[in-house]
């Protein structure tokens, strides 16, 4: 009976670690754009998408078609972020950017429905023995995209944590999530940076959706699902925080898995949603984020 | 010149008046269209790739009515779907009802598969007097209600479905010699889900099977991990899995993965039967699930030319073979053909009193089903039985229970072999 606690406690790990992955190009876009990208569900649904697509048609193993949907996803978003949203941010560059978390909240609509109309209702799954060959260690039992999904999730979020923190281009996009008008002054041009940090923010996400893919079949309508517990998680984490994001995914991941062992599975879920709402009310900056005041 | 062009114009005038007049005397000797308002999720989440299975079979049942000549005792009026998509959404399905009724002026209503939406859709058709043939819910409450409009001829209760489950698990124990002592019963949180667990629990009592475990989970959950592992720290001899098409084939990837090791694995239709399913689990996990299901399939049913007929171009435009969903689809319009043939006219009040008397026996259209229909005063058709299928190594469903529709190519394997991944 413990192996099973044990078991709960190490799937709830690797579950949300990529959770944790899903939710840390959204705390990024917010904490240096101060947006909220409500269409991030869609474009993991787009990234499950590329991915089912490369290793369907391409004949790729999932986990190559991991760097070729970040890269896919990085233009997608540089060019969503160069032609779409800056537009609509520089007209209320003096006040909150109401109208952009409106215009992806269409954009959100837009996509799921696009997709519907392009590719169907139906769930799409990789076809890849791969996916479903297990490890067994003991009375444990994972499965390969588990694994994969949690290794490359931490190095992922440990290689931006050393980007944002130690290169030129890192602490730029800092310094302008800080205070764009001192970054400005410094010489900062705050488009590219917001141009290249929706970009890396998808990019991550391309990463995401590909590890997911193996885990979790792609309909037109699966951003949903994971885009709210996204939401959740950068909360949860401390909205802007790379690593915050990663370690918040593992506490949902965790409750999630472990909570559903000691209570019935429907009220597992709620218990996420009020852990969210007790940080809310009692650290509005997240557990690990940091105060502003 | 100018009087002569004038007259040629007025001979023109003339002739076509003439010309319009007579297309028009035979517009009116050929019959108006009867217009059904069929409801039907295509769109958002897990139901939609149903939908749209029953979508094709109710216009393929549509096609062959009017090839064969429409409505007979209405001049040879031809069936005409309107067709509109619930989303799933009980919402947007009343406000669909109410546009069909008073905009779309149709006389009768087909659809809406989910309870969900049935349920409350149903209500407000009601309350406008107007006939719905119910294709595929299965929440009894739809014909509880003492309603005078809504009739369910393809569909029984939930809890027949469920009955055929609990029955076939003592069925199977007996047979073999080796009775599930446990159960664990996993199913979603819905109107559906909890139905079919109520009876469930009652019929696992009284047949002195332990439930182990008792689990409700939130539909399109993004990790049904936790779930499998909790059916697995309880060690049960048989998991039911009442679920559809996405979260089933999560939840049989996951038993499979996790090892689990129960006897069977004893789906509730639905995800099971989905056209969907063998394809996302693979043969491997797959091969030697058991399943109800409302229809026996090709080898007990497929016997008639009219059989023949709707397998065929079923297949041939929809590259999938038919199932339960797309027969109760297909025959539930047969069904308003065979009322709008008493009834004799396109108006509501007409269309529910025909459809109140129907007595379908022995028919071609009831060897295709394998059930009669027979309306009830409640609206109901209690004739339907679930029959229990096992998934063969191939990915063919292969009925063997009950006895008298089993197949006689396949014998049932019991306890199942554990599934590979």
């Amino acid at each position: 009976m413990s192996s099973i606690y044990l078991q709960a406690l190490l799937s709830g790990i690797a579950s949300g670690a990529v959770y944790g992955l899903i939710a840390l190009g959204l705390s990024l876009q917010f904490g240096v754009m101060k947006i909220i990208n409500f269409a991030h569900g869609s474009f993991l649904m787009m990234a499950m998408y590329v991915s089912y697509a490369l290793a369907t048609q391409a004949g790729l193993h999932p986990l190559v078609t991991a760097p070729l949907t970040a890269v896919a996803l990085f233009v997608v978003g540089y060019a969503c972020q160069r032609w779409l949203i800056d537009a609509i941010y520089r007209k209320e560059i003096s006040r909150e950017p109401i109208g952009v978390l409106i215009f992806t909240t269409g954009l959100w609509i837009f996509l799921d429905y696009g997709f519907l109309a392009l590719v169907g209702p139906d769930s799409r799954s990789v076809d890849s023995p791969w996916a479903n060959d297990v490890l067994v260690m003991g009375d444990l039992i994972f499965t390969y995209p588990q694994l994969a999904g949690l290794l490359v999730a931490a190095v992922i979020t440990a290689a931006l944590v050393a980007f944002l923190r130690y290169t030129r281009t890192g602490r730029a996009i800092r310094a302008t999530g800080q205070d764009r008008e001192a970054a400005g002054v410094l010489g900062i041009d705050s488009a590219r940076v917001y141009q290249l940090s929706f970009a890396i923010g998808l990019g991550v996400l391309g990463v995401a959706g590909a590890l997911l893919l193996p885990l979790y079949p792609a309909n037109p309508f699966v951003g949903d699902i994971f885009g709210m517990r996204a939401f959740v998680i950068v909360v949860l984490g401390g909205i802007g925080s790379v690593a915050g994001a990663f370690w918040g995914g593992i506490i949902v991941g965790v409750l999630e898995s472990v909570g559903s062992q000691l209570i019935p599975v429907t009220y597992a879920e709620a218990l996420i949603f009020l852990l969210f709402l007790a940080v809310m009310y009692f650290r509005p900056s997240g557990l690990f984020g940091v105060e502003n005041e | 010149m100018n009087k002569h062009r004038r007259l040629q114009l007025k001979a023109g005038l003339v002739g076509a008046l003439a010309a319009s007049a007579l297309l028009g005397a035979s517009l009116v000797h050929a019959a108006d269209p009867v217009r059904i308002g069929y409801l039907i999720p295509l769109s958002g989440s897990a139901a939609a790739s149903i939908g749209k299975d029953m979508s094709r079979a109710t216009h393929l049942a549509v096609k062959h009515i009017n090839e064969s000549g429409g409505i007979k005792s209405m001049g040879g009026a031809p069936l005409e779907l309107v067709e509109v998509d619930t989303r799933g959404d009980a919402k947007v399905a009343i406000t669909e009802v109410e546009r069909l009724i008073t905009r779309e002026k149709t006389p009768v209503l087909l659809g809406a598969f989910q309870s969900g939406v049935t349920f409350p859709a149903t209500a407000a058709a009601e309350k406008y007097r107007t006939p719905w043939v119910v294709d595929l819910a299965a929440k009894a409450d739809i014909t509880e209600r003492g309603f005078k409009y809504v009739f369910r001829p393809t569909q029984v209760p939930a809890s027949s479905n469920a009955d055929s489950m609990a029955d076939f698990i003592s069925f199977a124990g007996k047979a073999t010699g080796k009775p599930a002592k446990t159960v664990a019963m996993v199913y979603e949180n819905t109107d559906w889900g909890q139905d079919m667990a109520n009876t469930l629990r009652a019929k696992f009592k009284a047949a002195g099977i332990e439930v182990v475990l008792d689990e409700g989970y939130p539909p399109n959950s993004p990790d049904l991990r936790p779930l499998v592992l909790k059916v697995k720290g309880k060690k049960p001899d048989v998991v039911t899995v009442t679920a559809y098409a996405a979260d089933a084939v999560q939840l049989h990837k996951l038993l499979a993965q996790m090892q689990v090791g129960a006897m069977a694995y004893v789906g509730s239709a639905a995800g099971q039967i989905d056209s969907n399913f063998i394809p996302l689990v693979g043969k491997g996990i797959a091969s030697q699930v058991f399943t109800t299901n409302g229809w026996a399939g090709y080898e007990s049913s497929i016997t008639t030319p009219f059989a023949k007929r709707f397998w065929d171009e079923f297949v041939a435009t929809n590259k999938v073979d038919p199932n339960e969903l797309s027969v109760s689809a297909y025959a539930a319009v047969w069904v308003i053909k065979d009322a709008l043939e008493r009834a004799g006219k396109a108006d509501p009040e007409a269309i529910r009193d025909a459809l109140a008397k129907t007595r379908i026996e022995g028919t071609d259209l009831t060897k295709l089903i394998g059930y009669d229909i027979v309306i009830d005063d409640k609206g109901q058709n209690p004739k339907k039985r679930y029959v229990m299928q096992q998934i063969t190594a191939d990915g063919e469903y292969r009925t063997i229970w009950p006895e008298n529709l089993a197949s006689k190519s396949y014998r049932m394997v019991w306890p199942a072999n554990a599934p590979k991944p």
